[in-house]
């Protein structure tokens, strides 16, 4: 048992499904270039292809719950109204009428402008949030520092935002409800809730920051300012061949897609 | 690059997710008519300086990507927000709040309009279903205004009530953060009153 816990930290993670296995870098590049794709060219057909490969992915790694929920929060409601945004800007537009509602003619236009958008926003969301999917941050930044030398200081900050923001979040609530138990109302009304905000916000804010001095004091006798090379608990396998196929497949879309676009 | 103080070094991280918190508190409350996502930057770049401040505008955007990847283009404007606040503390304007609050419409002006030019570019020229276009940007381009310039009036005028409750709280916190504590920091003298350090030196000895 001990042998294999030392050798977690000895050996490149192993990582369980094919997706998580390519080099994140890699994988970031295919992603970026695909998404930026369907920014540039919001075609139906397009659009198909990438919600097919990211179907298709997601069943093979068991996640598509984790995708497609987010996908839905993050296009419902901004997406409904966009929509509706953009038929109404399109209503005065000459051309074909696509059918008539209350009376209104709804041109062409304005139905094709909605459905561009959600080509152009579902097909970029489900193809970054699809990366992200058993991607861990700290794997990330392992690959920027040893592949593109960012220097540890940056991915030190990165890494320790991610968990600051998880321990604000959690003075929040230890806040309100310490507030709401003094008599400060925090739930209700929007106009009950925002006056709560300062007696909560505030407190949290302060407490964040004069912490800084004790996390200084704490990395000091880490040695964090020590020159010379950081070591790390994860190590990611290099990339290889495989890997660099995707991002010149990524770099290949996006360029057939400009060139597309550019024709026409 | 000019090293970055070790306080501030720390700050940075904690800059964003004050970004994140109250972007998270606000923006529920508000319907995100006030976003509020660029407090902890404005905080870390008038008390820090303004790499720290830039800093922490990037890394607020990119820690938000796992969420909202399209957070990933906005990223220029919140870092335009700490260069904005850090060359303003250099002026001294954080020690005075009418002054403060009349750097709002700088912030919203700078931030609405390249923030409406990102969108503009990833929409293609067409509406977003946000609230100012909804309610300022679609009226005026119905009386005939150019659609990048209602769009871009309307992204000013709801930054500017973001922005003025932006200022409004880092000037706040500032206050009530202890001199002791501010006068470690790289950009303490843009914030503490010199007569007001002195007192609470002579307190401390």
């Amino acid at each position: 048992m001990n042998e294999e816990f030392l050798a977690q930290f000895r050996n490149h993670i192993i990582f369980p499904t094919w997706w998580q296995r390519i080099n994140p870098l890699s994988k970031f590049v295919f992603c970026l270039c695909v998404g930026i794709g369907a920014m540039i060219n919001s075609v139906w057909w397009y659009a198909a292809t990438v919600f097919t490969f990211c179907f298709v992915t997601l069943i093979s790694i068991h996640k598509l719950r984790n995708v497609i929920v987010p996908l839905i929060v993050l296009m419902g409601i901004p997406g409904i109204i966009t929509t509706i945004v953009r038929v109404v800007s399109h209503l005065g537009d000459v051309g074909p009428v696509a059918f008539m509602l209350f009376g209104t003619p709804i041109p062409v236009t304005a139905l094709q402008s909605a459905a561009a958008y959600f080509y152009m926003m579902g097909t970029f969301l489900i193809i970054m949030l699809t990366y992200f999917v058993g991607m861990e941050m700290r794997d990330i930044c392992y690959c920027l520092e040893n592949q593109l030398h960012v220097t540890s200081t940056f991915t030190f900050m990165t890494l320790s935002a991610m968990s600051s923001i998880t321990s604000v979040i959690a003075t929040l609530n230890t806040v309100t409800e310490s507030q709401a138990s003094r008599g400060i109302e925090t739930q209700g009304k929007w106009t009950v809730r925002l006056k709560a905000i300062m007696p909560t916000l505030f407190p949290v804010i302060i407490s964040s920051l004069t912490n800084v001095e004790n996390k200084t004091l704490a990395m000091d006798a880490r040695a964090f300012a020590v020159k010379g090379k950081h070591t790390s608990l994860r190590r990611i396998k290099p990339p290889v061949a495989s890997d660099h196929i995707w991002s010149i497949l990524g770099v290949a879309i996006l360029i057939a897609i400009i060139v597309l676009k550019i024709m026409g | 690059m000019k090293k970055i103080n070790k306080l501030a070094l720390i700050l940075i991280p904690i800059g964003v997710a004050i970004n994140f918190v109250c972007n998270l508190v606000f923006g529920n409350l508000t319907g995100h008519m006030v976003i509020g996502d660029s407090i902890g930057t404005v905080l870390v770049a008038v008390t820090c300086g303004i790499v720290p401040g830039m800093l922490t505008g990037l890394l607020s955007n990119l820690v938000s990507v796992a969420a909202m990847p399209v957070m990933i283009f906005y990223a220029p404007i919140n870092m335009l927000y700490g260069l904005i606040a850090g060359l303003l503390a250099r002026k001294l304007i954080f020690k005075s709040f009418g002054k403060t609050l009349a750097t709002a419409p700088v912030y919203a002006l700078a931030g609405g309009t390249i923030g409406t030019c990102i969108t503009y570019t990833m929409m293609q020229g067409e509406f977003s279903g946000s609230m100012a276009n909804v309610l300022i940007a679609m009226p005026l381009y119905a009386m005939g205004i150019p659609k990048l310039m209602s769009m871009i009036a309307g992204a000013v005028v709801f930054d500017i009530v973001d922005k003025i409750c932006v200022m409004v709280i880092v000037l706040l916190v500032i206050k009530a953060l202890p001199d002791r504590f501010l006068i470690k920091l790289p950009g303490a003298k843009y914030v503490v009153k010199k007569a007001q350090t002195t007192k609470s030196d002579l307190d401390d000895e």
